[in-house]
């Protein structure tokens, strides 16, 4: 195995990742914990969210937040575990978008999706 | 009756594995304005009597950024012989993620070693004309300005991909 791919590995097991949703490229996990909301990308399956372009929280009134990790693949073009952003507890979720540069391993495109909250 | 049948059938399934379209349809004229790498804006009318690669993309796409060496290889391999290799940049994101943003676009030129030319196309109107939906696209335009071949997916240079697009370009160069 190549240091390259021993590195890959090493990090899907560091990391984890979540269960894909079937039929859907991405979705918005929503985790409210005391004063706080995390909000997090999961991709489905056989899809990989940019980390070039990490995904959006765009909320209605014009503000955006960037959902990022730290659990990146080797070449740092795409996260390995889900994305997220924690928010104040009180921030009002309505009319929000998530909005994210999903890439098709298989198919070698990416394209871009949105997401209501 | 028989032998009727499979005639037909034959032509029928040729029609379908023939990649090259009978009746091209006529590619829709640009009119992007920012242009780099260009002293100015080049127009399909401008470029008549030249084959055309068109690749839809965004510095910010991996699978993008991933096939311009096979592009770099195409523009030096066939300018001379007359193929115009030209970026359409689309960004992904809104103006917050600075795709927008000529400076950015003038560095990954230069940090992919991209010497053809490339129009920002931020309003996404060119990509719409041309009716693509994903990173990166091609559209491979012929002498007379028709449509002969499109296609979206990362390829490198001497994979299968690239030969597939090596052989359909050479092949518009001698019409």
């Amino acid at each position: 195995m190549s240091w390259r791919a021993a590195f890959v590995v090493l990090a899907l097991v560091a990391c984890g990742r979540p269960a894909a949703p079937p039929g859907r490229p991405v979705r918005a996990s929503i985790t409210r914990t005391g004063n706080t909301i995390v909000v997090r990308a999961i991709p489905g399956s056989g899809t990989q969210i940019n980390a070039l372009l990490p995904p959006l929280l765009e909320f209605p009134w014009g503000r955006t937040e960037r959902l990022l990790s730290s659990c990146l693949t080797a070449d740092s073009a795409y996260f390995l575990t889900p994305p997220e952003v924690t928010l104040p507890g009180d921030t009002p979720l309505a009319g929000a978008l998530l909005r994210a540069s999903i890439c098709d391993s298989g198919a070698a495109v990416c394209r871009v999706v949105t997401v209501p909250l | 009756m028989s032998r009727t049948l499979l005639a037909a059938a034959s032509l029928v399934l040729l029609q379908v594995l023939t990649p090259s379209r009978p009746h091209a349809p006529k590619a829709p004229p640009w009119n992007n304005t920012s242009w780099l790498n260009a002293d100015q804006s080049l127009t399909l009318e401008s470029l008549r009597g030249r084959v055309v690669l068109l690749n839809f993309w965004t510095f910010t796409c991996y699978n993008c950024t991933n096939t311009v060496p096979a592009l770099v290889d195409f523009d030096a391999r066939f300018r001379e012989r007359g193929l115009t290799v030209i970026g359409m940049h689309d960004p992904e994101f809104p103006p917050s993620g600075g795709e927008h943003d000529k400076k950015n676009v003038q560095s990954a030129l230069v940090r992919h070693g991209i010497k053809y030319p490339n129009a920002q196309d931020n309003d996404h109107a060119t990509w719409n004309l041309y009716g693509i939906r994903a990173w990166p696209s091609f559209v491979l335009i012929d002498r007379k300005g028709n449509i002969r071949y499109e296609g979206a997916g990362e390829f490198h240079v001497a994979d299968r991909w690239y030969q597939q697009w090596d052989t359909r370009i050479q092949e518009l160069l001698v019409e």
